[in-house]
């Protein structure tokens, strides 16, 4: 009997074990649990000081939590800071900081911009390999009345500056053209071609995850052995980081 | 006498001085010697060997979800070339409480039988494929909820999304800019339903004169939080 009564006690943990989940002690004289993950959602039940909690998920800076009576409901990042885990520490839920932006390594954003006159989309993706080399690669689509074209170049950035707020940097790449007429012309050819790029730009870290950039491009198009074609891209858009 | 005395006394200082620094030399020769000879393991006054295992304290990861994934589908209509069906698919990075970032990519197609009908075609084929892609910012506003029957409440959040895009058709491409609302509800945490209504306008001249299309676009759509 007693070693059946073992046994349940072994395997309970085993049972939860698949919804093990962080616990802390409420250190507010209340913690307030909202219906929803914003602070547009109405707080419809508290949590006592000294009761502990389970956090069960998070959801950008509220986190969904679990009282000891069955309780749940979201909890703001500044009010969770206010309990003790079970170590006996204040659990610091931090936010994102200048530190993680300058730890970052992997971005990704959207620009708009001009290219020669006609209107650009691009999506870029860009890794840093330490405090001064960035790589990034690019795709933008030019929409523009005559013809639409397709660039896709792989870059390489140096940022003197990148333990700034706004941080410039220099960059030098790569990449291919491809230029389609409109449908509605008449005799016009397809242009595909390899292309090289030199650029400036500038970063700025604005808050959270969000960098805005703002970037100038010349693209030297080889069209052929004895024609070289010129482009100004200017972009303006922003990034956000992991 | 006196002078005497002290030379002795010094001369006796200084030989037990030197043989006092000689034993020492020798000493610590030996001390080193010792050391060398005696495994590390067994270091001499160490009475008991520390076994102690270290602790594990894992604390169970707090599952974020901050990105999330959908299907919609829902009925585009194309200035001058009909409406039809949309098939999108669509993810989003929820930055904060208020803002996310959304990329969706759909299909679609247009049509001209307006125009052949009266015997004047502007496409190859009187069907052709539409291809559209997006790159949004949306902002949450007025979050509530949703009460379905007596005992089934579910969070809701209207939102404004504005968007920058492309939509291709017969080989044109049109930078496309999108302005919608739409109405978000999660029966669960991690799953949400979408109803949104849309504007993707762009410049298009296939009629002859280029002028601002308005292609107005109603979706319903489901995705998934994690």
């Amino acid at each position: 009997m007693k070693s059946i009564r073992l046994a349940c006690l072994l395997l309970i943990p085993l049972m939860l074990g698949a919804t093990a989940y962080q616990r802390v002690q409420v250190l507010d004289p209340y913690m307030d649990l909202h219906t929803g993950p914003g602070r547009g959602f109405p707080a419809v039940q508290v949590v006592e000081r000294g009761e502990w909690v389970e956090i069960l998920k998070r959801k950008t800076d509220w986190f969904k939590v679990r009282s000891e009576q069955g309780k749940e409901g979201w909890v703001r990042r500044s009010q969770m800071e206010k309990t003790l885990t079970e170590a006996g520490v204040e659990k610091n839920f931090r936010d994102v900081l200048m530190d993680d932006y300058l730890n970052r390594r992997l971005e990704m954003g959207f620009a708009a911009g001009r290219f020669d006159g006609d209107s650009s989309l691009t999506v870029r993706t860009s890794y840093r390999f330490n405090n001064y080399i960035i790589g990034e690669l690019n795709l933008s689509q030019v929409s523009g009345d005559f013809s639409s074209s397709r660039i896709i170049d792989l870059n390489l950035q140096i940022a003197p500056y990148s333990d700034n707020r706004i941080s410039p940097y220099f960059n030098l790449g790569f990449g291919h053209f491809k230029n389609e007429p409109r449908a509605t012309l008449v005799n016009a050819v397809d242009t595909s071609a390899t292309t090289a790029v030199v650029g400036v730009g500038l970063r700025i870290y604005l808050t959270r995850r969000f960098i805005v950039r703002a970037d100038y491009k010349d693209y030297v198009v080889m069209i052929d052995a004895d024609r070289n074609e010129e482009f100004q891209h200017w972009m303006a858009g922003f990034s956000f980081f992991f | 006498m006196l002078n005497q005395g002290i030379c002795k006394i010094l001369t006796l200082v200084l030989v037990i001085g030197f043989f006092a620094s000689g034993c020492s030399v020798l000493s610590s020769r030996d001390k080193q010697d010792e050391k060398q000879e005696l495994p590390m393991e067994e270091a001499p006054g160490q009475v008991i060997a520390p076994d102690v295992e270290r602790r594990d304290i894992s604390v169970p990861k707090i599952d974020t979800e901050n990105w999330e994934i959908g299907l919609y589908v829902g009925v585009l209509s194309v200035d001058d070339f009909g409406s039809r069906a949309i098939y999108g698919v669509r993810a989003a990075y929820h930055v904060s409480e208020d803002f996310f970032l959304e990329g969706a990519y759909a299909r679609s197609t247009v049509e001209d039988t307006n125009f052949r009908d009266i015997g004047l075609p502007i496409f190859p084929n009187e069907e052709e494929d539409l291809n559209f892609y997006s790159f949004s910012l949306g902002y949450n506003f007025l979050p509530g909820e949703v009460f379905v029957g007596t005992k089934w409440a579910m969070t809701s959040s209207m939102y404004f999304i504005f968007g920058v895009g492309n939509t291709e058709f017969i080989g044109e491409d049109d930078l496309t800019y999108s302005l919608g609302f739409g109405l978000r509800v999660l029966p669960r945490d991690y799953l949400t339903l979408r109803i949104e209504a849309k504007d993707n306008i762009f410049e298009s001249d296939l009629l002859g004169t280029n002028d601002y299309k308005h292609n107005l676009e109603f979706n319903i759509g489901f995705s998934v939080f994690f």
